[in-house]
């Protein structure tokens, strides 16, 4: 996986900053990058940072007014009738709390029992993470597994084309577990990622702009092994 | 009715495209949505294409027209706009000075709760006197978050912000963080992204991403939103359904304030 960059302040730093403007941080064990948004942390809010200095907006001295037009609005304050009224009132809402029983992050395929519920999670957090358009998991032979609105030609064609990469696999040596992506008419891309599992040879089927860089292949990888873990191939 | 200010540091960042955006998807999903242009550059009404002649937030604050007379319809029902209005160049700084304290805002969110279910406030970018004004009569924030480096160095000035805010005893909360311009082969966005998913609490950063595409020059230039820009909407249309999708719970839209259907099939 890269490396990340420090864009953001130290982690003591950061949790200070989050205290204080009220979001909680992330546990340090969320570290991963496309997991962090797998689940919800349940760690307990740290004490606030020390006050921060209130912002203040000293008057400034007002530019010369120029002759407006007659369109123009004049923006003078002492024009202005009294301060607008019928404020609402200012209740102070909390933070709602996000702790989950046992203290532990969920994972996204928690208390999911059936493949099929699990395969529908993973092309949701696979269309949400990776900003596409459609998604899909699909068996080597094109049975769709589950499908956000991917036509089923692209289904049937992702079987295609892994029958024709195994066919040539002799002359172009490719890995099994590999990922092939296609240009499609309107501009975007088929990105198929190839995964050899516990429930035989799958594909993940995503449409999105550009195709997927290597790490993000694996981590699809990692998650479809992760779905259909202990299920035998049918 | 639930106040949502679009803010963030740095400009550029995809403000005015999500909130137009956002916005319609929220009226497609039938909220009733207000934009505010509160941004002096009026980068909505620049967005729009047609000149609407409204005399706008500007206008309605001046007490020049009501709000009625103010806010402009749109194709959909749901949907109405309060642009900027045409504020004097050299009076922008005055302007702001006025909308700082948050009562006008708060004032514009009292006239317009019985005819709304959301506001969304597109600010000018910064946290000078419009935004924080915005920020302080709003019940949440939504920061885009541009996946380039710069934008994350400065997101720590949104936590200062929200820091003082709560020092002030303000209700604005963060409904989010929306990951913008994501481009996954770039390695500075990648790497971004990478850092914002694994260093930032996940229930901040919402889980739908907008990625750089053409599309939205396309749309601005044409002045619709992406959803509107083709008979048949290009597939990034659907991309701020779904941001609309994780807002409302995030917002508490979750009580609407009129029947909820069932819509029937059948004419």
């Amino acid at each position: 996986m890269m490396d990340l960059s420090g864009y953001l302040p130290d982690p003591a730093t950061l949790d200070a900053l989050l205290s204080s403007a009220g979001v909680r941080r992330a546990p340090a064990e969320l570290a991963t990058a496309l997991g962090a948004d797998v689940g919800r942390t349940g760690d307990a809010p740290r004490p606030a940072a020390a006050a921060v200095e209130l912002i203040r907006f000293p008057s400034g001295t007002r530019a010369p007014a120029a002759p407006a037009d007659d369109d123009t609005i004049a923006w003078d304050p002492a024009e202005l009738d009294e301060e607008p009224s019928g404020g609402r009132s200012r209740e102070r809402i909390t933070l709602p709390p996000i702790e989950h029983a046992g203290g532990e992050r969920p994972r996204i395929f928690d208390g999911l029992d059936s493949i099929e519920a699990k395969l529908a999670v993973l092309v949701d957090w696979i269309m949400g993470t990776m900003a596409s358009y459609s998604a899909f998991i699909a068996d080597g032979d094109g049975l769709a597994l589950a499908n956000r609105n991917a036509p089923d030609n692209y289904v049937a064609a992702t079987a295609l084309i892994g029958r024709a990469q195994r066919m040539i696999d002799t002359y172009v040596p490719a890995p099994v577990d590999g990922a092939t992506s296609m240009e499609l008419d309107d501009g975007n891309t088929l990105q198929i990622v190839w995964v050899t599992t516990d429930a035989g040879w799958l594909a993940a089927g995503i449409v999105l702009t550009e195709p997927l860089p290597r790490p993000i292949c694996v981590t699809v990888r990692d998650m479809v092994r992760a779905a259909v873990a202990n299920e035998e191939a049918r | 009715m639930k106040t949502v200010s679009i803010v963030s540091a740095k400009g550029g960042v995809g403000k005015t495209t999500l909130s137009l955006n956002l916005a319609f998807a929220l009226a497609r999903r039938s909220w009733r949505t207000l934009v505010v242009d509160a941004d002096p550059q009026g980068a909505i009404g620049h967005s729009l294409h047609k000149k609407t002649p409204s005399a706008g937030l500007a206008g309605y604050l001046a007490g020049r027209a009501s709000l009625d007379a103010a806010i402009v319809t749109t194709r959909l029902p749901e949907l109405a706009i309060l642009p900027i209005g045409p504020i004097a160049i050299q009076d922008s700084q005055a302007f702001a000075e006025h909308l700082a304290d948050g009562k006008a805002f708060a004032a514009l969110a009292a006239a317009a709760a019985p005819r709304f279910d959301v506001m969304l406030v597109d600010t000018p970018c910064g946290f000078a006197g419009v935004t924080m004004g915005a920020l302080r009569a709003s019940d949440f924030a939504l920061a885009p978050l541009q996946a380039e480096p710069i934008a994350l160095r400065a997101m720590t000035q949104l936590l200062d912000v929200l820091a003082a805010l709560r020092g002030e005893q303000r209700k604005v909360k963060l409904a989010g963080v929306v990951l913008t311009m994501l481009q996954l082969r770039n390695k500075e966005s990648l790497s971004v992204a990478q850092e914002t998913w694994a260093k930032l609490p996940p229930e901040m950063v919402l889980e739908t991403n907008i990625p750089r595409d053409q599309i939205f020059l396309e749309a601005s230039a044409v002045g619709v939103p992406v959803g509107l820009l083709r008979q048949t909407p290009p597939p990034v249309a659907s991309l701020f359904d779904r941001v609309a999708v994780e807002l409302e719970p995030r917002i508490e839209l979750t009580t609407p304030s009129r029947d909820d259907g069932p819509v029937w099939l059948l004419a």
